[in-house]
């Protein structure tokens, strides 16, 4: 077996580490290509056929070492469009498959085991819900069945699968334990990202392309407020800031990313002035694979570890250092403010105010006229919200596309759309009049979840303008709120409601239906909340939060009797599994008694009993017992013969008596055995 | 130890010297209502022992001198003519006794053989379809020469356990020797006065019965018999009735030594006696492999824990 | 001096397993008995937990970390489980029948679970301390039973070495095993050597060595009566002119008893005994009653299994060559 060839045909093992693999790379349908899926595919029935006995040979080596090199060859080829850290899972996945076809020796099958615990871990990259927790949790316990079968061929599949149930069980104390002291380090190094998008806001806006808003209510971060949790209206959530605008698509401005860049590099921090009153909350953000993070404005990190992972960009973006992989905390404090100071108006407001000089020809020349009109900024910002509020403007989300001269055909044409086309065309609007402005996009509203705890899900993105009016700074613009106020007020599921456009948006199904259904969603959604806090956004933070609400202010010396703590618990849980069960070998105390007696005279006088019965060893034992000592031995020897032979059995009264004289005899014997020196060889 | 049973030992020691053991053990097989195996060497006092307990107990005696062309009839009896009554009448054969030294056992054909054990085992014979019951107390001393192996028909493993027990008096002792010959005891005239009555013995083989064993010395012997069923180096295993005849004998031993219940003790000192003779293969040499018997006793705590 | 240093350092070992492992026929496996740990493969392991932690802390993913504490803690786990596991075993050597020369003595070890109610499970592999030979059973299959052969190329008495056992349930992760003495001894014969049988018939005294066998083939003698014996034996002829009671005997005349004998000195002893070794086993086939003369040593004549394995002994047991225990 060590060194042999694995038998091929109904060798369990192997086959379940095919199944094993193949289901897992089903569930990475996201990163992985399609045709790694299929390769997966191809092996497992491979697999199947040669554990059937359909055919007794594996594919030979060469025609494995040709598909290898076509695959590195195809590989090598996709890696400069996946990235690394795609490419490196998908060259996990085909090198398995691979790997499985000519799976033969023992050596062979341990490296797809440890394949396939990273494997797992990759899954984790990309799904982190309860339910796909459970999932790969699952595919741990199979891939431990392939590995348990492989080293116990003969044993009943439900022995081997309760072996392991077991010995998880058994393992999860252990594991919770550890996940709770085990530091919780900052990344060590920059990993490889993805550079698949995931559904939500986009780096980039081109209001007149789409024409129909793909939203959904999958959530994006949960806020749990300290105190006060501000009205619905002034919930902005800022994202993302569009500075470049090229007639069409709203983009970061490659400009600010480089100020940034250099800010950074040379740790050119920015602090916002801030005033009194403030917001203090935690936002668990979901995973969407991009380092933005969310906050109402003017946000700065609440705590020291927040301020060294999140940089506060002087768009007011708080930027975190490592993409969102996975579930994300952070503490943040935020000062409602009227007005965001501009850092530097000079060089933001010649950012802001560049527009391609030709298309749009209508809004030109409206912007012109109504600049004529309005020559101070503030009335020319009222006088445009004003146009919104007067014209026939209708809030929807399949609005018509508009791909030529956008601004054109929306002011004055179709007047239909959602946020971004509002907020696109304003910004526009105000760069043409010579008033610097932005869009910035988000999320407005979220619900209420629990008292303090507000959930946003991707249907409540949102783009609004922020424009220099005054040198003063930046002051917020909403035309969608003029359009449709109620947006605002109660959400995107009113303005639909009104409109009668809800019909058409199923995420939005859920929500309407009213008891058990309902329950059951909230408690689903209780459960997601409990996941996110406690799970998967345990980090450092939240762990030293944990332990000084446990133990106090945490002191060195507190912290090594924790760990000291922790280490006993681990033992003591072991113990409790591998003690051996007293309770099975009950020795009647007249035998234990005895056989302490035994055990004195033995380690005294170098005589050991040797199986033989009680009587017999007395006799030896007289020849060489003191007096004293002998007489007391006769009385313990002839107890427990009395107690376990003779007949008629002592009474209970009897038998306590007898007990009680054996333990005096006992104590007696003690003292008046002579250690013998040099005779000691128990 | 019981007084009378004392006397008989201490009589009997007089004329076997130095044996006190096998006396005793002897004696125990009596009262446990068992049968008597002794393989020695000729000359070694099989015929003195027997005759000993014979008078000792007041029983009456018969020897059988057992040669291959020994036929079962010679030893149960014939039924004979009558020729002044008309009819056939049963004479008894020297089986009708209530001590029976059965000579040289394994010389005997396998057919005689399995007679007197048959006889041994249900203490009644059947000649020409009529039972006959054997005298009470009925007690068969079998002795079997191990030196020659050839020409005899040495019994088999499920005949030899129809024996409670198999002693061997082996050669005496220097000193005992010694005394022997100074003693001069003459075989032939050999004669002892009655200790038991053979009324007494009928009654102590009923009281054998009333000794009292634990459960623990119950448990005892079922983990010495099992053993040697599980552990590979015994050729035969103790059988039912092995452990059944080992209860039985160390009962004996214990109402031999005045005590009214078993102790392990009681089993060990019969242990080589009742088991020797059915652990060994029958084709084992007798010389080898003494032991196989106390292997097995040192294998085992008398005191489970 | 490298090989110097190597045996002292055996020897030492030796000694030290010698005290905590002592022989016996039969063994249960304990703390004293039991040594473990990890494989090749459970390192292996623990690389790749290590790599799950690094990739878990550096991408910040909660789950992968509960991952590598999981396995960790399989991992101590299995410490215990894979201990436990073997520590079920009771384990004793079945009686080694004797071999010729030049042949394989098997060694057959049994293993059986200590407690009915806990099992042992997995394979179990077995092979001679520092030999690769390996040989493996599963205790799940319900076979329990492990022979291991051992080459014997000389005759005489050879205690056999060690016997690693080593068992690696339940995962690979670790490997238990044990350098047990089940302290057996294998009797090796001489190899047979083709001869002609060469029965020494003492002259002279030849009938000292014919066997008179008491039978009732012919008549032999007459002899004191015996009480016991039956009537028809009785020389009633004797007895009818007043004698003494006389019994008849018969005797079954044997075929006369030679004996086999080294003649000492030869040239090459085990020559000598490997031919010795033929002419037993010839003689036994056939049923012919001969005794055995080896040195100072006598066999009386015989015949029969027994006898033949008592001869033989004696040749595997017969000095000058041969390591004898």
């Amino acid at each position: 077996m060590t060194a042999g060839r694995l038998p091929i045909e109904g060798h369990t093992a192997s086959m379940s580490i095919a199944v094993f693999i193949c289901v897992l790379s089903l569930s990475l349908f996201d990163p992985l290509m399609i045709w790694v899926i299929m390769l997966s595919l191809c092996t497992l029935f491979v697999r199947i056929s040669l554990y059937l006995g359909w055919y007794q040979h594996a594919p030979s080596q060469r025609t494995i070492n040709l598909l290898a090199i076509l695959t590195s060859l195809a590989l090598t080829w996709f890696s400069f469009d996946l990235g690394l850290l795609l490419s490196m899972i998908n060259l996990l996945v085909a090198a398995c498959s691979l790997k499985l076809i000519t799976l033969s020796k023992r050596k062979d099958f341990l490296q797809l085991f440890a394949c396939g615990l990273f494997l797992i871990g990759c899954g984790f990259i990309y799904q982190q819900s309860i339910l796909s927790a459970l999932f790969y949790f699952a595919t741990l316990l199979f891939l431990l069945f392939a590995l348990l079968s492989f080293f116990t061929p003969q044993l009943a599949w439900q022995k081997r699968i309760k072996i392991i149930s077991f010995q998880l069980l058994q393992a999860l104390p252990i594991a919770i334990i550890l996940f709770l002291v085990m530091p919780h380090l900052s990344p060590l190094w920059k990993m490889p990202t993805s550079q698949t998008s995931k559904t939500g806001l986009a780096e980039k806006v081109t209001p007149g392309d789409i024409a129909n808003l793909t939203q959904s209510d999958e959530l994006v971060f949960h806020a749990t407020f300290d105190g006060k949790v501000p009205p619905r209206q002034d919930r902005y959530w800022r994202a993302l800031t569009l500075e470049a605008f090229d007639g069409r698509t709203w983009e970061i401005s490659p400009h600010r990313e480089r100020f940034r860049q250099r800010n950074q590099r040379f740790n050119n921090v920015f602090s916002p002035l801030t005033s009194t009153p403030s917001y203090d909350y935690q936002v668990i953000a979901e995973a969407s694979g991009r380092s933005w993070l969310y906050a109402i404005d003017i946000a700065v990190p609440a705590t020291r570890a927040d301020n060294e992972q999140i940089w506060v960009s002087r768009d007011y973006q708080l930027i975190a250092n490592q993409p969102l992989m996975s579930k994300r905390a952070y503490n943040v404090k935020s000062y409602p403010a009227a007005l965001l100071p501009s850092p530097d108006l000079a060089l933001e407001s010649q950012l802001n105010l560049m527009v391609p000089s030709q298309g749009n020809e209508k809004t030109r020349k409206w912007v012109t006229q109504l600049r004529q009109t309005h020559p101070d900024n503030h009335q020319f910002v009222a006088a445009v919200m004003h146009y919104f509020a007067q014209h026939p403007f209708v809030y929807t989300l399949s609005p018509p596309p508009m791909r030529q001269n956008f601004a054109d055909t929306f002011l004055f044409d179709k007047r239909a759309g959602f946020c971004s086309h509002y907020a696109s065309a304003m910004a526009y609007v105000l760069r043409l009049a010579g008033i610097p402005a932005r869009m910035v996009t988000g999320y407005q509203g979220g619900e209420r979840f629990k008292d303090q705890v507000i959930s946003v899900y991707q249907y409540d993105a949102h783009a609004w303008v922020e424009a220099i009016v005054s040198d003063a700074g930046w002051t917020r613009y909403d035309p969608t709120a003029v359009v449709a106020p109620s947006r605002l007020n109660a959400g995107l599921r009113e303005v639909l409601e009104t409109s009668g456009e809800l019909q058409q948006h199923n995420f939005f199904s859920g929500i309407g239906q009213a008891g058990v259904v309902k329950e059951i969603r909230l408690i689903v959604a209780h459960l997601n909340y409990f996941w996110g806090r406690w799970v998967l956004g345990f980090d450092h933070h939240q762990q030293v939060n944990l332990f000084t609400l446990l133990f106090g202010q945490l002191t060195p010396l507190k912290i090594t009797f924790l760990m000291l703590g922790c280490m006993l618990a681990i033992s003591g849980f072991l113990a409790l599994y591998f003690l051996p069960r007293w309770k099975r070998k009950s020795i009647d105390p007249v035998t234990q008694l005895y056989l302490r007696a035994v055990q004195i005279i033995s380690s005294a006088y170098g005589i050991a009993r040797h199986n033989q019965p009680p009587l017999t060893f007395l006799q030896e034992a007289a020849n060489l017992l003191p007096d004293e000592a002998k007489s007391h031995f006769y009385e313990i020897t002839h107890t427990f013969v009395a107690y376990h032979y003779q007949y008629p059995p002592l009474d209970d009264k009897a038998f306590n008596a007898a007990l009680s004289k054996m333990r005096k005899d006992l104590k007696a014997l003690q003292k008046k055995v002579v250690k013998v020196p040099g005779t000691n060889r128990d | 130890m019981n007084a009378r049973f004392h006397a008989v030992v201490k009589a009997l020691g007089q004329h076997i010297i130095g044996k006190q053991e096998q006396i005793k053990l002897a004696i125990t097989c009596l009262i446990a209502n068992g049968h008597l195996l002794i393989e020695d060497l000729p000359g070694m006092g099989k015929t003195t022992l027997s005759h000993g307990l014979a008078s000792a107990f007041g029983l009456n005696f018969s020897r059988i001198q057992f040669t291959s062309d020994l036929l079962p009839a010679d030893m149960l009896g014939v039924n004979i003519f009558d020729s002044q009554q008309h009819e056939f009448t049963f004479k008894p054969g020297p089986l009708f006794n209530q001590l029976v030294l059965a000579d040289e056992i394994n010389r005997a054909s396998p057919k005689t053989q399995s007679a007197l054990l048959e006889a041994m085992e249900e203490h009644q014979v059947s000649v020409d379809g009529t039972t006959y019951a054997l005298p009470r107390p009925f007690f068969v001393i079998g002795t079997q020469n191990p030196s020659y192996q050839s020409g005899t028909y040495p019994l088999p493993e499920s005949q030899l356990d129809r024996f409670l027990m198999r002693i061997s008096l082996g050669y005496p002792s220097w000193e005992a020797e010694t005394a022997m010959l100074q003693g001069g005891g003459n075989r032939q005239q050999f004669t002892m006065p009655e200790v038991i009555s053979t009324a007494d013995l009928l009654v102590y083989q009923q009281e054998v019965n009333q000794i009292h064993c634990s459960d623990n010395v119950i448990s005892y012997i079922l983990r010495l018999v099992t053993q040697s069923r599980e552990e590979g180096v015994y050729p035969n295993a103790l059988s039912p009735r092995a452990s059944k005849a080992l209860l039985q004998a160390a009962k004996a031993w214990a109402y031999l030594h005045a005590r009214e219940f078993v102790v392990p003790e009681d089993i060990q000192a019969v242990f080589v006696a009742v088991a020797e003779h059915r652990l060994r293969s029958e084709r084992d040499d007798p010389r080898e492999q003494k032991v196989l018997s106390e292997r097995l006793l040192e294998s085992v705590d008398p005191i489970a824990a | 001096m490298l090989n110097y240093v190597k045996q002292s350092w055996q020897g030492r070992v030796n000694q030290w397993l010698n005290k905590r492992i002592p022989a016996a026929s039969k063994q249960r496996l304990n703390l004293r008995s039991i040594f473990i740990f990890p494989t090749w493969f459970g390192l292996g392991y623990l690389v790749t937990c290590a790599g799950l932690f690094i990739l878990g802390t550096n991408y910040q993913n909660n789950l992968m970390l509960l991952l590598f504490d999981l396995l960790l803690g399989l991992f101590l786990l299995n410490l215990f489980a894979s201990y436990m596991n073997f520590s079920r075993l009771q384990i004793h050597a079945l009686p080694i029948q004797p071999v010729f020369a030049g042949g394989h003595a098997s060694l057959a070890i049994h293993l059986q679970p200590t407690d009915e109610d806990a099992l042992a499970h997995g394979m179990v592999n077995a092979c001679w301390w520092n030999d690769n030979t390996v040989q493996c059973v599963d205790l799940d299959s319900g076979y329990t039973r492990i022979s291991l052969p051992y080459f014997t190329p000389k005759r005489g008495i050879y205690s056999l070495p060690r016997v690693t056992l080593f068992s690696e349930y339940p995962f690979g992760l670790y490997r238990c095993w044990t350098h047990l003495n089940l302290d057996q001894h294998v009797m090796v014969y001489p190899a047979p050597h083709a001869s002609k049988v060469q029965l020494q018939f003492k002259p002279g005294n030849g009938e000292q060595y014919s066997t008179q066998q008491e039978g009732h083939d012919d008549f032999y003698a007459l002899r004191p009566y015996q009480q016991g014996e039956p009537l028809h034996r009785v020389a009633w002829k004797n007895v009818a002119k007043g004698g003494e009671w006389v019994s008849k005997s018969f005797s079954h005349v044997q075929s006369q008893a030679g004996y086999l004998e080294l003649i000492t000195p030869c040239s090459d002893t085990e020559l000598e005994l490997s031919r010795l070794c033929y002419q037993i086993l010839t003689l036994s086939e056939n049923n012919i009653l001969f005794g055995l003369k080896l040195g100072n040593a006598t066999i009386e004549p015989s015949q029969g299994e027994q006898h033949k394995h008592r001869c033989l002994a004696a040749l595997a047991h017969y000095p000058t060559t041969g390591e004898i225990v």
